[in-house]
């Protein structure tokens, strides 16, 4: 039992996400490594939601849609699932099914619980297989359910019991050190960046699935010390973002691609004024309402061209809970060194699974954020002209500080203007901004290569997919890019693809939108493309299999 | 003297009651600066689209000139960052009673302490002439040649059932009364809204029409402006006689305030 997966199924308020996640913590405080994919639908009762738990002894970024110990707390979950069941050594629990002869239903009723606490039934019986004492059990449950802990270790202890009435076939784990990688959704990851960065506010409308970013933040915000605002909508949300950015406090703010629509307009208005910003979109299948708990990657080319008008921009892409934690960071110090908008493209896969983190969680007291300090003291100019496009920054509230930003065109004084030579130069020094930022970037390492940098097939990728593409080239003769940075586009990889033979560009959406920015960023030519739309994440095993027919 | 006039030309239309809404305010705040109780660098003017938005090139204090209808949250996010300062918000009728509408409702309800004040000429005038949310059943614009067919909105009941916390409307033809609102509204705490009925001299000249029509409440005794009920009721007064001054001022806590105990 290296590597194996758990599959926890039954319909929306049943406890699929919270039962996955004390599975995953169980296992984690065994010492293993967990990847949790939750797939639910955009319900609040009913419907078929299931969680798979992957338990691993080696670090995995990825779930593998083969499942080996079943939980399916209807039949008709199972149904629908039934073909990703491993067709060896599987353990099927399905209520109400012959084999085993047992019902969930039932057990709840027994101990009059409510049907959301069905998980710990499973968790009772994975000890059992397990052979996990019965104290561990309680210890997880305890840390995880506080006060309703008592019933929901009297319902592990019954499905415990059900387990050696039916004398149900024991699994041992092997016994390992424990690991100190707390497990973590990736939305929880970007929310802890973003505070260790220095974020004073959190602006954000209820919208899946940034929705779990807002609620994390709301939960921790005494912890974090920080305010969490739900405004009337997505523009308002961005709009109090800016007025906090000009006050000088660093907040963020976060939705999908519907919101960043939205806040197109707010979006050139922060590049125009030289605002600093972070925008988070967590990306849904579109287009319009699309499929909104599932996953797509189609928001690249929106993240690129939001907003009126030209202006420096930055977009960047995680690809794991650990970048999604870092990149987040390092979104807060470009927004205020180069004072301009920062897109961070998550999506559902990254920001709603849960795995184990290894990027530091200390807050520590260094500050994150720097920016061009104005400190000569007056006749201070917002738009002043400087080499490198980025003018001194200095914020209202202060003696002899007058600062006039602006959104109509202006001088270096912040004052409107449409006077030719005013448009000219303000339009140049923003130029002058992204070649900057340009410049910046080609030091600033915002892409990884994975494999033997000899291979002559080259697959690039961007975000989430990476955990699924890693695993799915393990014994392939391929390398695998990611690009973090989408904008600006890392030129250093240039020397990287030089001797690539074959470019296989591999994306979860169906234009090929990364495919498209690589050709005309490279001058170089994708030779095939793997493509996935249907709102599920890669899986390794498929994937390997249509990354082997490509390959040369 | 104090004098927070820039040396910027200032480029509205002659007659433009712009004019008087930034000389009330400027004589406000100026006087306040002088006599310690506003501290120049501590205000923040934002300003959103229209004629008027140019109206922060003309004061020489830290400003936001921003895009249209978003003024209440660009506002709401600067004092919520550094509440010591005193943020004071213009708008038009377009912006904040069309575009934006739903945040001046949201911004009143939260009673954020900002102050708004609305330059309400009925009249959209920097795209040449079309009727906005406020301008009457059978106005002539050039969108709407054959009279408009839409019910005007009433900005004063609308803040008033919004519950905010000040509401007032004001007249550019009546600079010192003008004063004496806008003196109020920037000393209350909490979220005040201010409606100045203003003219536009090109598209829709109201001066005579307001002229013959306005009173000031407080030349009536009315003690109506600490209930809500009654203000609503003395806000439906539109027609032979329109009132101007303060409907409604009470102080609650703010947003401010509260969020900090969220």
């Amino acid at each position: 039992m290296n590597d194996f997966s758990v599959f926890l199924g039954g319909q929306a308020g049943e406890g699929i996400k919270r039962g996955a996640l004390t599975i995953g913590k169980l296992f984690n405080r065994l010492g293993y490594y967990v990847f949790i994919l939750d797939d639910y639908m955009s319900l609040i009762r009913g419907g078929q939601d299931y969680s798979e738990i992957r338990i691993s002894t080696s670090r995995v970024l990825s779930h593998k849609d083969t499942f080996d110990i079943v939980f399916a707390f209807h039949n008709d979950v199972y149904q629908a699932n039934k073909e990703k069941i491993n067709q060896e050594n599987n353990m099927i629990f399905v209520d109400g099914d012959k084999t085993y002869d047992f019902s969930f239903e039932s057990l709840i009723k027994e101990a009059k619980a409510p049907s959301f606490m069905k998980p710990s039934i499973s968790l009772g019986i994975l000890a059992y297989i397990h052979d996990i004492s019965f104290e561990i059990i309680e210890e997880v449950l305890i840390s995880e359910f506080h006060n309703n802990s008592p019933q929901n270790i009297l319902l592990a202890r019954k499905g415990y019991n059900l387990a050696y009435e039916k004398k149900i076939q024991k699994k041992p784990l092997q016994l390992r050190e424990k690991i100190n990688l707390p497990l973590m959704y990736g939305n929880d990851a970007i929310a802890i960046g973003a505070v260790k960065a220095g974020m004073k506010f959190y602006f954000a409308y209820p919208i899946t699935p940034s929705s779990t970013l807002l609620s994390f933040l709301a939960r921790n915000k005494h912890k974090f010390n920080i305010s969490v605002i739900q405004p009337e909508d997505e523009i308002a949300a961005i709009m109090m973002a800016i007025g906090s950015s000009y006050a000088g406090i660093p907040s963020m703010v976060g939705t999908s691609g519907a919101g960043i629509d939205l806040m197109g307009e707010a979006i050139s208005l922060a590049g125009g004024t030289e605002i600093p910003l972070v925008v988070v979109d967590v990306q849904r299948p579109g287009p319009t309402t699309g499929v909104p708990t599932y996953t797509e990657q189609s928001d690249l080319n929106l993240a690129l061209y939001v907003g009126h008008g030209e202006f420096p921009r930055i977009v960047v892409a995680p690809g794991d809970i650990d970048e999604a934690l870092e990149i987040t960071i390092k979104a807060f110090k470009y927004a205020w060194w180069y004072q301009t908008p920062v897109i961070i493209l998550s999506d559902k896969h990254l920001s709603e699974s849960a795995t184990n983190i290894r990027a530091s969680l200390d807050f520590g007291s260094k500050e994150i954020i720097s920016f061009k300090a104005f400190d000569k003291g007056f006749n201070y100019k917002r738009y002043e002209i400087t080499d490198d496009g980025v003018s001194p920054l200095a914020f209202p509230g202060f003696k002899n500080i007058t600062n006039h930003t602006n959104s109509t065109e202006h001088t270096e004084d912040g004052y409107s203007s449409s006077q030719p030579n005013d448009v000219k130069i303000m339009k140049e020094k923003r130029l002058k901004k992204l070649f900057t930022i340009e410049k910046d970037f080609t030091s600033e390492q915002m892409f990884k290569l994975y494999g033997n940098p000899q291979e002559k097939n080259l697959i690039i990728s961007v975000g989430s997919t990476k955990g699924a593409i890693i695993e799915a080239i393990k014994d392939l003769p391929a390398k695998f890019l990611q690009v973090i940075s989408i904008s600006p586009f890392p030129q250093q990889i240039k020397d990287l693809i030089e001797d690539s033979e074959n470019i296989i560009c591999i994306e979860q959406n169906t234009f090929g939108q990364l495919a498209s920015i690589f050709e005309s960023k490279m001058h170089k030519k994708v030779n095939h493309q793997i493509l996935k739309y249907d709102g599920r994440p890669f899986n390794p095993n498929d994937l390997k299999e249509n990354i082997k027919e490509l390959l040369i | 003297m104090i004098n927070i006039s820039t040396e910027k030309k200032i480029q509205w239309c002659p007659g433009c009651g712009n004019f008087a809404i930034y000389t009330a305010l400027k004589h406000v705040l100026e006087k306040n600066i002088e006599n310690g109780k506003i501290e120049s660098e501590k205000l923040v003017l934002i300003s959103g689209i229209g004629c008027y938005g140019y109206i922060t090139n003309y004061y020489d204090t830290n400003s936001f000139h921003t895009i249209l209808g978003r003024v209440p949250p660009l506002a709401t996010g600067i004092k919520l960052a550094k509440p010591e300062l005193l943020v004071i918000g213009f708008a038009g009728d377009g912006d904040a009673y069309s575009e934006g509408m739903s945040h001046l409702i949201h911004a009143a309800r939260r009673n954020t302490d900002i102050k708004v004040i609305i330059h309400n000429n009925s009249v959209y005038g920097l795209t040449a002439g079309q009727f906005t949310p406020t301008s009457p059943k059978g106005f002539k614009g050039s969108s709407t040649p054959m009279g408009n067919i839409e019910n005007p909105i009433n900005p004063i009941t609308l803040m008033l059932v919004s519950q905010a916390t000040f509401v007032a409307r004001g007249y550019a033809g009546d600079i010192s009364h003008l004063e004496f609102i806008l003196e109020k509204a920037i000393f209350h705490k909490g979220f005040s809204f201010v409606d100045i009925l203003q003219p536009c001299a090109t598209f829709n000249n109201t001066y005579k029409y307001y002229q013959n029509r306005v009173y000031r409440l407080e030349d009536i005794e009315y003690d109506n402006n600490n209930d809500r009920e009654s203000a609503i009721v003395k806000s439906f007064e539109w027609g032979e006689k329109i009132p101007i001054g303060v409907f409604y001022d009470r102080e609650e806590e703010t947003f401010e305030e509260k969020i900090k105990f969220a």
